[in-house]
């Protein structure tokens, strides 16, 4: 029980973390978002005062960032300057399209990098392990700006698949079945070159840490003792790589994200990324600290529940199971 | 017809050089059914990988030429699939460091009834009735069910030795090869296992190969012994075959009227564990109490099983760690009231040795920077001195001073304690502490290492605090004795009779070799 | 293995001395517009003529534009223009202080050798690609040696104080790690004023890169430290009265070299690539500073896309780059393990 609270109290603590470390960040940026506005001779400064007042930019930045801490816990995560509309109801939409990309990259990642994995670590320098070597090597110098452009470019010129945005127009009129089968043909670009991005680390990842797990004493004890090879493989070799690997699926939501990131922009996918960006280009403070502080609820969120699966799976970390006899 | 018939097996891994030498060189050996057979020598003579040869589990580099046959089969050349049915059920290897050659995943008594199954149709109730038999063969009485459901790391290191045997044994095997079954265990637990396998081998007629580099573990559980020297097989040392050295110079009891070099009054150490941001620390003492006096120019014992405060108790003499309370003095200096230039000369006077000379050494400095390097800090003399000097010291270890630039990670285990010993003579120390700088060492070196002490201690008269686990070395060594245990010293007086004494109240299965120096 | 070896030092040696000097290797300015010719594709360099006759000296013909398709070109056969060497051009400088204006190859005007086109301001792409890599490789490796200043400091701050101090810095590092990086890089990025001019701005991007960088080596360098701290020979020589700095001189720095040599060779293309990235989103230098990070923003317009393939030019470059410090990584690597050994 110590452990989960522990893990608890540490994803909160780096929630909170993010959340002032973005608001003092921005206090630091020289220009607010009325700096327009006080070049315009047509505004009087009294009108730029009452803004600011209004937008509460007039107070200092503790007080600014409890106000909004007590409104964030309500839901409430401010007001977008940009567009003029309250932050929550722009977040959450965003943060659903981006959960809807990442979420199934993750899966289907891990899905092909694990079999391919296992099978190169247990018949290492044979020619499936060479053949997901020089792959790996070669898509992990391709940049994913690249990536991204690519798949651009094979929609474009063979028509395929939509380019650019989560639905066609005239979508809303389709039934359940039609819209989603829409944002799938939308989304399945994005995700192609998500996962195509994430897949050659983790494979490499789960190679490494099996074939380390594979040459462990325990291993070669049990295959001293006449264990079988396939159930050497996967009843102490794979459980005994779970802890990096663990540690690892943990970790790369942090690299999935940042790429989600780009190949959102890029392919116009209606994501965090596109706002995010869009808000620092306006110095939209309240957007931007909410669009950063999701993407970290994402990462701690993923990271907690790989902390769960290790504590489930490794009894070294659960505390004292029965004493020593 | 043996059991276990090797001819003429050699290993070589590769890609070797020409004038590289095999692991195992042309080694021809015997082993009947029931037989207890042992195999010892220094460390990388290739005692290891004789045992994982029998069983085919040397690596893919490996290149195994000659013949190993079992029960009349051929061996040698078996493919993995082959092998598998043997591993385990026909021959066993029971594994070293019991802390990493169990699944720390899984139960140990679900581990020993994957032998089982593995060899037989047994479903899951079958295979956990004989892993229960097993543990209680080697010796698990009370709570056998709370063993066999408890993960390694809960258990003690004698205990999981036990359970490698158990896994070993469970399949009820011809023979069993146990490499070093007894490493890192302190004294009752070595006990123990020393007593399983005895059993083991009266109760199943299991024939074992035990390798060890340990004399006394071999006296005690083999009834013939094979040495081995780089790969190929040697004469056994006479040491090895239970015979005590004896010195020349007798080692003279406590001798009154010389001013005690070391003075220690009522030492207590406690440790304090506190986890980050934890309420309240948890309290460990240490040292308690401890009283000890020696003489200049004589050898005291400190004995004691491992977590007795041994190394603690050296790091206070040697002014490493300050005492919570008590006093240490050498030649009169008390390190507690020293600073600066004081307690440097101090700790200069009292040198520690350390047990793995491998760690004590930077193995990226040469042998001549190793021993210079106290000259070096502390100033003494110019460049040129401190080069000559630490030739010359090298000399006076019995080191060949043409490798004196070679990196000291290259050196052997003996060679490098030399090392050690001649970097802590480049300060002049009147009292040198050993603190089970013998222990990893093999019955070979050992024995030139306590030539050299010897020998310097006549010529330079210095002192020696020998601290060790190992009785037999202390009676050889030590002219005074003092027994540690948990933290206080629950004997002590000349060796004779102290260890006579241990022994008794141990009542250890084997014979120590320990009595018998011929009493000063 | 040493012919291997020599390859990949041969070949990355080649990349940084193409780049770096890249006012020589580039034919043109890089600012230097031609309207006349937007978005032309590669010259084609010839040694035979249009009536069949060859010459020794390659030649290129003017593109002229084709008055039937929109945007294609046609070559004007009546010219030729043959390739020189060391010819004089626009003047650059090799090194703050020392102008001059020898490229290495060109032709004569009005025609322009454009061996991977030109941009949409009728730029030659190759110029571009070679000054700008200029910029991007150089704000990778100042971003790599600021970062690992930094990681060192505070690497052997933590490890070798250990307690409270200790714990601070590696909590802040496992955040700094644990926020993904170009979240980090858009974070700090945003902190700074949008337009700034160029110097200014490749100054800021180092910083920023540097700071996003920081945490992984640390800890790996506090690492060591940690375990070589502990080693019973860095014991023995505090027995012996050795002061800190000589511990860290002789017994603990030296065991970081290794660590942070792979780190370098990992943290080189990873900046390039976020130079790249944040240059790519208008974040990064701006116009007309070529960066390949703005080159490649150009194909974010969908006809640029499909229609002019040199654009992907700076992607090329990237990749044999990043590739080329993967070999180096691993090849870094290989030795770090047979010394370990």
């Amino acid at each position: 029980m110590g452990y989960i609270t522990r893990r608890l109290a540490y994803s909160l603590f780096t929630l909170l973390t993010v959340s002032i470390l973005s608001f003092s960040f921005l206090e630091l940026a020289p220009g607010e978002f009325v700096d327009d506005m006080r070049v315009d001779p047509t505004v009087a400064p009294e009108t730029i005062e009452e803004l600011r007042r209004q937008y509460g930019l007039t107070e200092s930045l503790p007080v600014r960032y409890f106000r909004w801490l007590r409104g964030a816990a309500g839901g409430d995560f401010g007001y977008s300057f940009a567009y003029h509309t309250p932050v929550s109801s722009l977040i959450w939409d965003r943060a659903r399209n981006t959960l809807l990309l990442t979420v199934p990259a993750l899966a289907i990642g891990w899905l092909i990098a694990l079999p391919i994995g296992i099978w190169t670590a247990s018949r290492p320098g044979g020619w499936t392990d060479r053949a997901s070597d020089a792959g790996t090597s070669a898509l992990l110098t391709v940049p994913d700006v690249l990536l991204a452009l690519l798949l651009l470019l094979l929609a474009l010129r063979t028509g395929w698949f939509p380019t650019g945005g989560m639905t066609s127009p005239g979508a809303a009129d389709l039934n359940l079945f039609g819209r989603a089968k829409d944002v799938a043909a939308h989304a399945f670009l994005p995700l192609m070159a998500l996962v195509v991005s994430t897949l050659p680390l983790i494979l490499r990842h789960v190679r490494a840490s099996l074939i380390e797990a594979l040459e462990a004493p325990a291993i070669q004890a049990a295959r001293g003792h006449g264990i079988p090879r396939v159930r050497l493989l996967y009843r102490y070799a794979l459980p005994m790589a779970s802890n990096p690997l663990l540690s690892l699926a943990g970790l790369s939501i942090a690299s999935l994200l940042s790429a989600s990131f780009l190949i959102e922009v890029v392919m116009s996918w209606p994501g965090l990324g596109p706002l995010l960006l869009d808000a620092i280009m306006a110095r939209d403070l309240y957007l931007i600290v909410a669009a950063s502080l999701f993407s970290t609820l994402f990462l701690v969120f993923g990271n907690l529940a790989a902390d769960l699966a290790l504590f489930a799976v490794d009894p070294r970390i659960r505390p004292g199971q029965g004493a020593r006899a | 017809m043996a059991l276990l018939e090797l001819a003429r097996l050699t290993v070589r891994y590769l890609p070797a050089p020409e004038y590289a030498q095999p692991a195992v060189d042309d080694v021809t050996l015997c082993l009947d059914e029931g037989e207890r057979v042992g195999v010892t020598g220094p460390s990388g003579c290739g005692k290891t990988t004789l045992a994982l040869a029998v069983l085919g589990l040397l690596p893919a580099t490996a290149e195994v030429s000659g013949s190993i046959r079992f029960s009349g089969r051929e061996l040698a050349g078996l493919s993995d699939a082959d092998l598998r049915p043997i591993r385990g059920a026909g021959v066993s290897i029971v594994f070293q460091e019991s802390a990493v050659a169990l699944n720390p995943l899984m139960p140990v008594g679900a581990q020993i009834a994957e032998v089982v199954r593995a060899h037989s149709s047994d479903g899951r109730a079958g295979a956990r009735d004989r892993a229960l038999a097993a543990l209680e063969d080697v010796g698990f009485d009370r709570d056998i069910s709370r063993i066999y459901d408890a993960y390694p790391h809960q258990l003690s290191g004698g205990q999981r030795q036990r359970i490698l045997i158990a896994q070993a044994m469970v399949c009820k095997p011809a023979l069993v090869i146990a490499d070093e079954p007894t490493a890192s265990l302190d004294w009752t637990a070595r006990a123990d296992i020393l007593r399983v396998i005895r059993h083991l081998n009266e109760r199943h007629g299991t024939a074992f190969l035990v390798i060890s580099h340990s004399a006394e573990v071999l006296a005690a559980a083999a009834d013939r012994i094979v040495g081995m020297r780089n790969g190929r097989v040697v004469p056994v040392p006479a040491q090895a075959s239970a015979e005590p050295v004896v010195f020349p110079a007798s080692l003279p009891s406590r001798g009154a009227g010389d001013a005690p070099l070391l003075e220690v009054r009522q030492l207590t150490k406690t440790f304090r564990q506190r986890r980050f941001l934890a309420r309240r620390g948890h309290e460990v003492e240490v040292l308690r109490g401890i009283d000890l006096s020696m003489p200049p120019g004589q050898t005291l014992g400190l004995a004691g099983e491992s977590g007795c405060g041994k190394s603690t108790l050296a790091r206070c003499i040697a002014g490493f760690e300050a005492a919570d309370s008590g006093d240490v003095r050498v030649a009169g200096s008390n390190a507690a009231t020293l600073r600066g230039r004081e307690l440097l000369r101090y700790r200069n006077s009292a040198q520690l040795i350390f047990q793995d000379s491998a760690a004590a050494l930077n193995p990226r400095f040469s042998a001549v920077d190793v021993v210079a390097e106290p000259l070096v800090i502390q100033g003494i003399g110019t460049r040129h001195d401190h080069r000559s000097r630490a030739l010359d010291l090298m000399e006076r270890v019995q080191l060949p001073t043409d490798r004196a630039d070679a990196r000291c990670g290259e050196f052997s285990g003996g060679q490098r304690q030399r090392l050690a010993i001649a970097r802590a003579l480049a300060v002049q120390p009147r009292l040198l502490i050993l603190d089970e700088a013998l222990s990893g060492l093999d019955l070979v070196t050992r024995t030139h290492i306590l030539g050299l002490l010897r020998e310097l201690q006549q010529t330079h008269g210095l002192t020696y605090l020998c601290i060790s686990h190992d009785l037999d070395l202390l009676a050889q060594f030590a002219s005074d004795l003092v027994v540690l245990h948990r933290g206080r010293i629950v004997s002590s007086g000349p060796a004779v009779s102290c260890l006579e004494r241990q022994v008794a109240q141990a009542q250890t299965p084997f014979a120590p070799t320990a009595r018998l120096v011929a009493a000063g | 293995m040493t012919s291997r070896r020599g390859l990949l030092f041969g070949t990355l040696a080649a990349i940084h001395a193409l780049i770096l000097f890249a006012g020589f290797f580039a034919p043109y300015d890089p600012a230097e517009q031609a309207r006349v010719i937007p978005y032309a594709p590669p010259s084609r360099v010839h040694f035979v003529d249009v009536e069949g006759r060859f010459h020794w000296r390659p030649f290129v013909y003017a593109w002229t534009p084709d008055p039937a398709a929109y945007d294609r070109y046609l070559e004007d056969p009546t010219s030729r223009f043959p390739l020189q060497l060391f010819v004089r051009g626009a003047e650059y400088s090799v090194v703050p202080g020392i102008v001059t204006n020898v490229h290495l190859f060109g032709v004569a005007g009005p025609a322009r050798v454009a061996l991977l086109g030109t941009d949409g301001y009728g730029r030659d792409v190759l110029s571009r690609l070679l000054h700008g890599g200029r910029l991007s490789l150089i704000a990778g490796l100042l971003a790599t040696v600021c970062s690992l200043i930094a990681a060192a400091l505070i690497g052997t701050l933590a490890g070798f104080s250990g307690g409270t101090v200790d714990q601070i810095l590696m909590r802040t590092a496992d955040l700094f790690m644990a926020i993904p990086w170009l979240y980090l890089l858009f974070a700090v990025r945003a902190a700074l004023p949008l337009q700034m001019d160029a110097r200014d701005t490749f100054l800021l991007l180092v910083v920023v890169l540097g700071v996003i960088g920081w945490a992984r080596p640390a800890r790996l360098i506090r690492g060591i430290v940690l375990s070589a701290r502990e080693r019973t020979y860095v014991l023995a020589a505090r027995g012996f009265g050795a002061p800190r700095r000589y511990l860290l001189r002789r017994h603990v720095l030296p065991q970081t070299a290794g660590a942070m040599l792979t780190q370098a060779a990992l943290l080189v293309p990873h900046y390039v690539l976020a130079e790249v990235t944040l240059s790519f989103l208008g974040l990064g230098v701006g116009e007309p500073v070529p960066s390949w990070g703005n080159m490649l923003g150009a194909l974010q317009q969908y006809h640029v896309l499909t229609s002019y393939w040199w654009m992907f030019a700076p992607a090329v470059a990237l990749i044999v780059v990043t590739f080329g410090y993967h070999l180096l990584t691993s090849y870094v690597h290989e030795r770090m393990r047979v010394v370990a050994i």
